[in-house]
């Protein structure tokens, strides 16, 4: 049996503040990678694809997908700064939620979903991006390494992912 | 301990190694848990360079800019298959039989006999390998300690047997090379017959490949205004002016080879040791007071 995200049972606080479990995206497919708030570089691409790609789904698929956003720095990514984030980039947090973990936790993360980091030292963590899509029992069905303008495998595999 | 079919003896050899085995799934750890050695802080020069401010605005220069490492512990030598076999008696949840494959891949423990018997492939003594990443956190975790971090590692690693830096020493650089170019055992030696550094830490060259906390460190390319992704400046025939030190064949070796690590992967020549933050100093004791028994 193909292993599911589900298997992290650590908490992890959303944007609105609350207690959150990665088994409560259970039931639906979802759509995740990993980014900091005060990333200037690479993380608005992550958005940037991330909204592409809602863009570009039949309404049917977008019905049915979530997307959900993990902190690389969750010391400084309090919910009040992921709710900034979500408004400067403009997602719909009905169907985007931001979450934040324990530092020892987002390594967790970071090892599963397979996304390599390194503080630079002052403020800023390099980092490599990654989308994920998972499908309704929490396992990753399709992964896109870096970001790139053509959204069309992402939709593929969003279409495909039950 | 070859057997002949046929020969006398054999039935004894049989008896033998059948009692070793038993023995080595019910005995205590062989191997006292691992004592740790302080390394006092230190710079460590990585092999990658950092974008930082020229003289004026607009230009980045790339340097290696070093890292500061605060002291910290580290075990003296690797974790061994004694250490491990306590650990996973205590945690089942990480015996090969029930390890999740979200955090071991197929090869985890191969080379033990059965969840809790080592057996002839993994000598109590030897470092154990065939270990994730994962696996290695929770074991240090459960022993209240952690992994080190590259840094640490590589701080630690610069020493020989009389110097804290001898990583500019083109001999010392040699007889680590050298290390590495010897194939992997089959079945590994025992843990503290080798390399023994100035801080009285063991085998951090010559026995096995040891997994860091931040090896996915090594994959980024530190511009963080790009895609991090690649190294690119570390890579033949890809702009390897990049690197600062061509000298340290094996600094190379080891950055790739954690550069092509997954967490949850394991292989054969690849275990780990474990770190510790320095602990505060204890407070001083306080005289009792005159006329009272302690």
């Amino acid at each position: 049996m193909d292993p599911s995200l589900f298997e992290m049972t650590f908490p992890l606080t959303d944007q609105d503040g609350r207690e959150r479990h990665l088994s409560e995206f259970a039931g639906e497919p979802f759509v995740a990678s990993m980014i900091y708030t005060n990333c200037k570089s690479v993380c608005p691409r992550i958005a940037a694809d991330l909204k592409a790609l809602d863009a570009a789904l039949p309404a049917a698929d977008r019905e049915r997908v979530r997307f959900v956003l993990f902190s690389l720095d969750p010391e400084r990514d309090t919910p009040e700064a992921l709710r900034g984030f979500a408004a400067a980039q403009g997602l719909d947090t009905k169907r985007w939620t931001l979450l934040a973990s324990s530092p020892d936790d987002m390594r967790t993360l970071a090892a599963v979903l397979d996304v390599r980091f390194r503080p630079d030292g002052a403020s800023e963590i390099a980092h490599t991006a990654m989308i994920a899509v998972c499908d309704s029992k929490g396992v990753v069905r399709h992964r896109q390494a870096g970001v790139q303008a053509d959204p069309s495998g992402l939709v593929a595999a969003v279409h495909d992912v039950r | 301990m070859g057997t002949s079919v046929g020969h006398p003896r054999s039935g004894l050899v049989a008896v033998l190694v059948l009692a070793g085995l038993v023995a080595g799934a019910q005995a205590p750890a062989a191997v006292p848990a691992p004592a740790m050695r302080t390394v006092p802080a230190g710079d460590y020069r990585p092999l990658y360079r950092q974008p930082v401010p020229g003289a004026n605005r607009d230009t980045i220069l790339r340097r290696v800019v070093p890292v500061r490492v605060a002291a910290f512990e580290l075990d003296a030598r690797p974790v061994t298959n004694a250490d491990f076999l306590a650990f996973v008696r205590e945690h089942p949840e990480w015996r090969r039989s029930r390890v999740s494959r979200l955090y071991a891949d197929e090869s985890y423990l191969r080379r033990w006999a059965a969840d809790l018997e080592p057996g002839p492939r993994a000598p109590l003594d030897a470092p154990v390998v065939e270990v994730s990443w994962f696996a290695a956190r929770a074991y240090a975790q459960a022993a209240g300690k952690r992994l080190p971090t590259v840094a640490e590692w590589e701080l630690a690693a610069a020493a020989d047997e009389t110097r804290r830096d001898a990583s500019r020493d083109p001999k010392f650089l040699d007889r680590v090379r050298r290390f590495y170019s010897h194939p992997t055992p089959d079945v590994q030696p025992a843990v503290g017959r080798g390399f023994r550094n100035v801080y009285g830490v063991e085998d951090l060259h010559g026995l096995v490949w040891e997994w860091t906390l931040d090896y996915g460190s090594a994959l980024v390319n530190g511009e963080s205004r790009g895609d991090a992704s690649l190294e690119k400046g570390l890579y033949c025939g890809a702009g390897a002016s990049n690197a600062s030190d061509f000298g340290d064949y094996a600094a190379f070796m080891r950055f790739a080879f954690r550069a092509s690590l997954q967490a949850r992967w394991t292989t054969a020549n690849l275990g780990f040791r474990c770190a510790r933050d320095v602990r505060a100093p204890r407070a001083a004791l306080v005289p009792a007071r005159k006329g009272t028994n302690p």
